[in-house]
């Protein structure tokens, strides 16, 4: 039995087999240290603070700022990295560990401002006061920057986002499993990270169209097999924000999803059930 | 004999009529040729006003592909993975994030 190390990094558990736990930390610690919204000291609070149109930004911050706009016209907006004051409008402004049980009512909604955010190579230009939110796409970067690092069938998980160099087997939510042959997985949905504003249940995945947390979704976990834990990721969330239309996307995309709904039906969309064919759910 | 002397140098009515003549021929001439380089120069400076790489015929626009275009070019990175069934117990979950 291979051994499986875990900690505690961009507040959530991670998971390695097959590779270096101390590098694997470095990477994470790494990313942190450049995206965190909570770090007074991070790159992303400095920019989001700065009060200047155009800023100079590293290389690292470039590249995923560049992934995120990409991301974002992949998936019609969907994906969007400038939701920051939409996620702190609907309380989401501290660690989320520290997010209490209710709160003040929400802020007022903050629709998406991708058009204003351009990119000239490390050149950005954007209004002040407009807060990028890259999380859409630096926890799977970090996971595929980790698994390159990796041994022969070995795999790393950030929360349940994964990307493995060879077949691994993966519990999924509602007690199921499926195999990594190649690629990543991720999940998105809104039962882990969740809060109370004003008496109404908040999440993280905001609705880009209305600028609030999606509104009654009809899944509550979305898992979708990508060619990388990045493209996994991006598929889920977007896949998620498309509602009763998300398996037929992720069709077209020739990505296998797996659709946990509200009562806990599974639904799989056709490229899930073609390589996985389970028995007893419906696609 | 100075009105003899001046009466030799004089043109008569018919040589006097041939040197205006040929005046007139030059001056046609000058403007002629004047004209015709005039033309010559607008036509050559409208062509290349309308055809010469060098000239903008419309507002300038940046030295890059078009958006649509880099948007048909680019690939896009939503690739779907491979996945099986699994083949023994998992030893890590998938979980929401």
């Amino acid at each position: 039995m291979t051994a499986v190390h875990r900690f505690r990094a961009m507040g959530c558990e991670i998971v390695l087999s097959r590779g270096d736990p101390v590098a694997v930390a470095a990477v994470f610690a790494r990313w942190e240290g450049v995206f965190s919204r909570f770090l007074r000291d991070s790159e992303l609070t400095r920019v989001n603070a700065s009060p200047a149109w155009a800023l100079h930004v590293s290389p690292l911050f470039a590249r995923a700022l560049r992934i995120a706009l990409e991301a974002a016209a992949d998936t019609g907006g969907l994906v969007d990295p400038t939701l920051g004051a939409a996620l702190e409008a609907a309380g989401y402004d501290t660690d989320f560990s520290r997010l209490a049980g209710d709160g003040a009512p929400v802020g007022p909604a903050v629709p998406s401002r991708l058009g204003e955010v351009r990119l000239d190579g490390r050149i950005l230009r954007r209004p002040p006061g407009l807060l990028l939110d890259l999380n859409g796409v630096v926890k799977s970067l970090a996971v595929d920057e980790a698994a390159d690092a990796l041994s022969s069938g070995g795999f790393v998980s950030a929360g349940g986002d994964l990307a493995a160099r060879g077949p691994v087997d993966v519990g999924l939510p509602g007690g199921d499993a499926v195999r990594v042959v190649r690629g990543g997985l991720a999940t998105s949905g809104v039962v882990s990270r969740r809060w109370r504003r004003g008496g109404r249940e908040q999440h993280h995945l905001i609705d880009p169209r209305t600028g609030r947390p999606y509104r009654d979704p009809p899944w509550e976990q979305v898992t979708v097999s990508g060619a990388s834990c990045l493209a996994a990721d991006v598929a889920a969330k977007a896949s998620f924000l498309l509602g009763e239309d998300g398996p037929a996307w992720l069709d077209e995309h020739g990505m296998p999803g797996r659709f946990v709904a509200r009562g806990g039906d599974v639904v799989l969309n056709g490229a899930w059930h073609r390589d996985v064919a389970p028995e007893g759910v419906c696609t | 004999m100075a009105a003899v002397a001046h009466a030799e140098r004089s043109p008569g009515p018919g040589q006097r009529s041939r040197i205006e003549q040929a005046r007139a021929r030059a001056r046609g001439a000058k403007v002629a040729v004047g004209a015709l380089a005039t033309l010559v120069f607008g036509v050559a400076f409208m062509g290349a006003k309308a055809h010469a790489p060098g000239h903008a015929k419309h507002k300038a626009q940046p030295l890059a592909a078009p958006a649509s275009f880099e948007q048909a070019v680019r690939q896009s990175a939503l690739v779907g993975g491979r996945i099986a069934p699994p083949v023994q117990p998992p030893p890590v979950v998938t979980s929401t994030s």
